[in-house]
């Protein structure tokens, strides 16, 4: 029972020691935080007193006037200077007052904060701090920046009351730079000034500012903060957006340039631009038996196509270019290549003749398994409207109506023939002779060649499709199919004999008033290049 | 020696009772939660009774911060709520509360971690950093590792908006999180 009481009365003992040491240690943390809250709000009143004209209540924050400040008034970008009260405020009037500029608004962020107890009547506080400042300069732009302090603040316990023996930057700031993002729509928009209320501005824009991926704000601005021009200086601006071309690259010089021009207010304009033309080249090539290059109304004759290709440039103009259509005429010249063969099962001919020896005879000419090789060559100007469905900033669907007239061109053809020629003499008992080296009567492999007049006015129209592909930021690659059919016949109509001489044979293109077409269809890969 | 074992089992029983608790929960809510009242309702009504045995809420809707706490906090909230005025005290008012809370409750280990209910009006300006920044240094909580400051938004936008946090000096300590 005894011992049972020793342990209450130690157990009481220890609890109101303890109890006792609480509530000591509690008030002396509760004034040591009523302290500090003091202090920051009087770095709040000293902010929100920085702002409206009141320069004895400014004065008053400070223990005097030679006290170092950093240089808060922004629209002067020179953040890194270190001025006393007095300059601080003669500026500051001059600026805010006299120029008609908006004050800086301070909002102190603390981070830190240190108690030293001086002695009995003073205490030093010292407060570690991020500055946020903001105004708006001449030009109705909203500039922000933050410094990084210590506010040096001496506390007197009589009078309590607050005094700001220094504001010491930590690591003086650099120089800002606002850069605005302008579209240029025309040639005259790259000589308009950032201060131009004319000119496009580029809200929410992507861009890289050293090949780090950033965005305009909403009034197509971004800003450049702590630039130092103590030490060499490379800063490149580039648009992030695959369909626009435009940049900027500054180096010491070029930003000591636009800092001195008190006119530009530390504002850079950047131009950006949609591509205005474009170059290109295409090759196109089918082997597909399927598709022939010339094409006959006739059905009788059969048509074959062994190779079909075409090989062309053009300048290409955008009509315009809008996030999601685009559309383009490209001027360009074309060649096109094909080989063809036409076949003829069997072509006969039934006329009264004169034999050498002047004698009359019934001739008949049989000619069989007529295959004729052309080889077709045109060149031609041509004009192509494309529109162009974007699926993505790199990927879009173009569809191309063309419209061509041949430059010049030339038809050749190789005829291989079988021939057989027979005269029956009504005459002399109607003989019949069929057998080789009587005259020119026998059978014969004919084999001719010639070139064909192809109509000098001849026109063409045209469907091209394809899925173009961004590879770089200029060069694109487009995959598609093309298609180009002549207006009218290649070749005028005629009625001429197959049979020309016993050893020759006349183009199959030229009998019955054939009416023949061109007709291309090719693979395409075409290469764009823009400018 | 026999009783210096005592003695000490008893002085390791007083030391630990008095200062191992579990984490605490510290709530604000200010002139621009008010818009949120039902949301925040909800979510009171859904934080359980073990929770809410570890929680303190102040609320500033009135002329006066109130200090809500324990398994009440949902009608302390609801009452306030209903008795919101249109002057209310200034945030350094509920400031001076929350401290003189914080310093009360406060253990060795620290382990309070601040939950603020977050919307488009509570960051339009600097003065929601600042109070975090002003409570945490009057606290001694800034930078604490076992001291965390929770973000609640209801927007999953309004959490991109939340990346200027990241130049504070003690963004390791913020946790953005949905409600």
């Amino acid at each position: 029972m005894k011992k049972n009481k020793i342990y209450f009365l130690l157990y009481l003992l220890l609890f109101s020691i303890s109890g006792y040491k609480g509530a000591f240690a509690q008030n002396q943390m509760d004034a040591q935080a009523n302290l500090k809250l003091k202090a920051l709000y009087f770095l709040d009143y000293y902010a929100a007193i920085n702002i409206i004209e009141d320069n004895d209540g400014l004065r008053a924050c400070f223990e005097s006037a030679a006290v170092r400040v950093p240089n808060l008034i922004l629209q002067e970008n020179k953040l890194a200077d270190s001025l006393t009260l007095d300059q601080y405020v003669l500026r500051y009037n001059n600026y805010v007052y006299t120029k008609g500029n908006a004050p800086t608004s301070i909002a102190v962020v603390p981070y830190q904060l240190r108690i030293d107890t001086l002695n009995s009547l003073e205490v030093n506080i010292i407060v570690d701090a991020q500055l946020y400042l903001s105004t708006v300069n001449v030009d109705k732009v909203m500039i922000k920046d933050t410094l990084d302090v210590t506010f040096e603040l001496a506390y007197t316990i009589k009078n309590k009351t607050f005094k700001i023996k220094a504001i010491n930057q930590l690591t003086p700031r650099g120089k800002y730079l606002i850069v605005k993002a302008i579209r240029k729509r025309s040639i005259l928009d790259g000589f308009k000034s950032a201060q131009d209320t004319t000119v496009q501005k580029l809200p929410l824009y992507n861009l890289t500012v050293n090949g780090i991926n950033t965005q305009t704000d909403s009034n197509g601005l971004i800003y450049l903060h702590n630039i130092l021009l103590n030490k060499p200086q490379k800063i490149n601006i580039n648009t992030a957006n695959y369909l626009d071309f435009g940049g900027v690259n500054f180096n010491q010089n070029r930003l000591r340039r636009i800092y001195s021009n008190t006119k530009s207010n530390s504002t850079h304009a950047v131009y950006f631009r949609k591509s205005t033309f474009f170059l290109e080249g295409n090759f196109g090539i089918n082997y597909f038996i399927a598709s022939n290059s010339i094409k006959t109304t006739n059905t009788v004759l059969e048509n074959s196509n062994l190779r079909m290709s075409s090989k062309g440039i053009g300048l290409g103009i955008y009509l315009f270019n809008k996030p999601k259509w685009e559309a383009a005429m490209v001027l360009g010249y074309s060649s096109y290549a094909a080989e063809n063969v036409s076949y003829l099962k069997s072509y006969s001919e039934v006329f009264n003749a004169i034999d050498p020896d002047g004698s009359k005879y019934i001739r008949f000419n049989e000619i069989t398994d007529i295959n004729e090789f052309q080889h077709l060559n045109f060149t031609t100007t041509n004009a192509t409207l494309q529109l162009a469905y974007k699926f993505n900033s790199k990927t879009k669907l173009n569809i191309g109506l063309r419209f061509a007239q041949k430059v010049n061109g030339s038809l050749k053809r190789e005829t291989e023939a079988t021939a057989i020629y027979t005269g029956l003499y009504t005459d002399f008992f109607n003989v019949k002779i069929s057998e080789n080296g009587i005259y020119d009567f026998g059978t014969y492999q004919l084999l001719d060649s010639s070139a064909l007049q192809l109509n000098s006015q001849l026109n063409f129209y045209g469907l091209q499709i394809g899925v173009e592909r961004s590879v770089t930021k200029k060069i694109s690659v487009n995959v598609g199919f093309a298609f180009l059919q002549s207006t009218a016949e290649i070749l005028t109509p005629q009625e001429k004999s197959l049979s020309i001489k016993y050893d020759q044979i006349e183009s199959v293109l030229l009998i019955n008033k054939l009416q023949h077409f061109i007709a291309i269809s090719t693979f395409q890969l075409t290469l764009r290049y823009k400018l | 020696m026999r009783y210096f074992k005592k003695i000490f089992f008893i002085f390791l029983l007083f030391l630990f009772s008095s200062k191992a608790k579990s984490q605490t929960l510290f709530f604000y809510l200010g002139e621009s939660n008010k818009q949120d009242a039902p949301a925040i309702k909800s979510y009171f009504a859904e934080l359980g009774n073990r929770l809410k045995s570890e929680a303190y809420v102040v609320v500033n809707y009135s002329k006066s911060p109130v200090l809500c706490e324990g398994i009440a906090i949902d009608a302390c909230i609801a009452n306030q709520t209903n008795r919101a005025t249109e002057i209310q005290s200034t945030d350094s008012a509920a400031l001076s509360l929350i401290v003189q809370t914080v310093n009360q409750i406060k253990n060795p280990i620290n382990n309070i971690d601040f939950y603020f209910f977050i919307n488009a009006r509570s960051i339009q300006d600097n003065s929601f950093n600042q109070l975090i920044s002003k409570m945490l240094l009057a606290t001694n909580l800034y930078a604490n590792p076992n001291t965390s400051i929770y973000l609640l938004v209801k927007d999953k936008q309004l959490m991109q908006q939340l990346a200027f946090l990241k130049s504070n000096k003690n963004y390791a300590q913020f946790q953005i999180k949905l409600y």
